[in-house]
């Protein structure tokens, strides 16, 4: 097991330069330009038809570029073929071959590298035990849970030592405890062998989860690239805001100077940067005590979600603001009807131009 | 529950049943007594069958052009269906239709048409000796050239479409799947589709073989005397020698024949292909 992860080569560099991808009149991939440290994991965040598969298939050779260049380790590689690419890849729905058993699956990588079958089938041997799941060489795909074909699936995709890891969607078929489990055992293969991963979602929980940095894509163009703390704390667009996580989204009106009106709610003493249009809340920065008070509101509904409650409340001046609280021991609960007053800190307020 | 299934199995399947059991089989049980019994049990007509000269050289003859019609058929239908399951869904139904099209019009029309065509003042000798390729027209009617053209131009629908269903099946991603992997496109698709659809094309194979054999009006009229075929032999021998006997043996060779190759065709039939 750890023969094989230590056997490895270190991720790559990978680097991205003014992709655009044209599909009749529709623009897939605009602009797209970013650079991949080695041995990061990078995460590709959108709704469908952001673009992320698009840059995915650029990078995979399955697609030629409209324009733009993208180079390994300082080697271009846009003219090489998908198979001189040396690219692992993981996809959505497992694409193992299911006229082969589990270890000439992992093998076959290797089986066209010119590997004589038995050395192949002891190295692909070594991936199944790395992916824990020793016993499962002489299945067929068909005979393995979801779980197991997305392992065996990664253990063919890594066992030639590609330096570069690229993954469409891989939980994407799993159910939601699976998914979870999944994400924590990526998280250890990746840090266990060291390649530069290239993760693509539209999950934003999971891109949190994963990501060393995540970016966020919409319509063929990027938005926002950041670590996840800077992506959910300093969202640059509404889109990002909306996107990622649960925000109470305000429209700003200019107030007096240092005020900040926010339309619904009240005035905040908070100095409004040029051409903000939005204010962003997260709902768990956001404290609410019970009675009256300058911004006060009427709680709406409750939703109970285990470690937090999370409250709806209408303002006085009509817009709704969602806030969730931490359970603790002892604390009372608001219940329906029930008053209450924000005192806002400016601090928490993320302002947002578009 | 599981009564009331039975029942209504019974009734659904039950014409379909009674019509083969009494139109189907019941002659067919006549065939076999014919073939042994005149009219006390005599095994004259199978030793005939094993000993005489021309039903050896039509049997051998019938096989191999079967199996070289059924080649010939595996060659030029998989990489149409290739072709065909790897296009845009858009020019596909298209492509569908005009392979679909001669296998709507009746065989005997479609013979007739290539007695038309290759005859010794056809449209292709014609041509020929037009664009001054040849001086004299050629023999191409009433000659085994003239039987595998129309056999395979008759059978290549179904070769065709069997294997079109099988490849159609072939996840595409596999494909990309190996080439990720450092398949070059040719072993991608050698180590991957090809095994893939394989079951495919052994199921259109195995049809076209058993409708083959069985072929009577295409080596009638475009083969001529010198290529008769076992169901033109079976044919001579009940209206012209009248030795229904022996052309029921015969027949039970057809059978024969028909239902092992319908074994195997329940073997490699796409169903029992395993999924991913």
């Amino acid at each position: 097991m750890q023969q094989a992860a230590q056997g490895l080569a270190k991720g790559a560099a990978v680097v991205f330069r003014g992709l655009r991808q044209v599909y009749g009149t529709t623009v897939a991939l605009e602009e797209f330009s970013l650079e991949v440290g080695a041995g990061e994991f990078l995460t590709l965040l959108g709704p469908s038809g952001s673009g992320k598969t698009t840059a995915l298939n650029a990078l995979a050779g399955f697609i030629e570029m409209t324009s733009g260049h993208i180079a390994i380790d300082g080697v271009p590689i846009s003219a090489l073929p998908t198979e001189k690419r040396n690219i692992g890849m993981v996809f959505q729905n497992y694409s193992l071959f299911p006229h082969l058993d589990v270890l000439d699956n992992i093998a076959f990588p290797l089986r066209m590298r010119g590997v004589p079958r038995r050395a192949a089938r002891e190295r692909a041997q070594a991936a199944l035990d790395l992916v824990r799941l020793p016993e499962y060489g002489r299945r067929m795909p068909h005979q393995l849970s979801g779980g197991q074909k997305q392992r065996v699936a990664f253990a063919r995709a890594i066992v030639f030592e590609p330096r570069v890891l690229l993954m469409d969607e891989p939980l994407g078929a799993l159910d939601l405890k699976l998914r979870e489990a999944m994400q924590l055992e990526i998280k250890q293969f990746q840090r266990q062998i060291g390649c530069t991963v290239i993760y693509v979602t539209h999950d934003q929980g999971e891109a949190l989860t994963l990501s060393d940095r995540i970016v966020v894509m919409d319509k063929g163009r990027v938005l926002q690239v950041g670590t996840p703390k800077e992506i959910y704390d300093r969202p640059h667009t509404r889109f990002v805001a909306e996107f990622i996580g649960v925000n109470n989204l305000l429209p700003v009106a200019g107030g007096a100077a240092g005020e900040a009106v926010l339309e619904g709610v009240g005035a905040v003493a908070a100095a409004v940067p040029a051409g903000a249009r939005w204010a962003a809340l997260r709902p768990e920065v956001l404290r609410a005590a019970p009675g009256e008070g300058p911004i006060a509101a009427t709680i709406t509904d409750v939703i109970f979600l285990g470690d937090v409650v999370r409250y709806a409340a209408r303002c006085d001046r009509g817009a709704t603001l969602v806030f969730s609280q931490r359970r603790e021991p002892g604390g009372s609960a608001h219940a329906i009807g029930a008053r209450v007053a924000f005192p806002i800190d400016p601090a928490d307020i993320v302002f947002l131009a578009e | 529950m599981s009564r009331r299934r039975s029942v209504q199995l019974a009734l659904l399947l039950g014409p379909a049943v009674a019509l083969i059991g009494l139109l189907f089989l019941f002659p067919l049980l006549g065939v076999m007594k014919q073939s042994l019994f005149n009219p006390g049990f005599t095994t004259e007509s199978l030793e005939k069958l094993a000993t005489s000269p021309v039903a050896a050289i039509v049997l051998r003859r019938t096989f191999l052009l079967a199996l070289s019609v059924t080649v010939l058929c595996c060659v030029f239908g998989y990489p149409i269906a290739y072709y065909l399951a790897t296009m845009s869904k858009r020019w596909r139904a298209f492509f569908l239709y005009l392979i679909l099209l001669p296998f709507w019009i009746s065989v005997l029309i479609r013979t007739y048409t290539w007695m038309v065509l290759l005859g010794r003042e056809g449209l292709v000798n014609n041509a020929l000796v037009g664009i001054g390729l040849i001086d004299q027209p050629v023999q191409m009617l009433f000659t085994g050239f003239a039987v595998h053209l129309a056999m395979v131009q008759i059978l290549l629908p179904i070769m065709v479409l069997t294997c079109f269903a099988a490849m159609v099946e072939i996840d595409p991603q596999l494909v990309r799947a190996a080439r990720t992997l450092g398949a070059s496109p040719f072993k991608a698709f050698a180590r991957v589709f090809f095994p893939m659809s394989i079951g495919g094309a052994a199921a259109g194979a195995i049809i076209c073989f058993i409708l083959s054999l069985g072929f009577y009006v295409t080596p009638a009229l475009l083969g001529g005397r010198r290529n008769i075929m076992l169901a033109n032999l079976i044919d001579f021998e009940v209206h012209q020698t009248l030795n229904w006997s022996f052309a029921s043996a015969l027949a039970l060779v057809l059978l024969a024949a028909t239902l092992i190759l319908l074994a195997l065709f329940r073997l490699v039939a796409p169903e029992r292909r395993l999924h991913g």
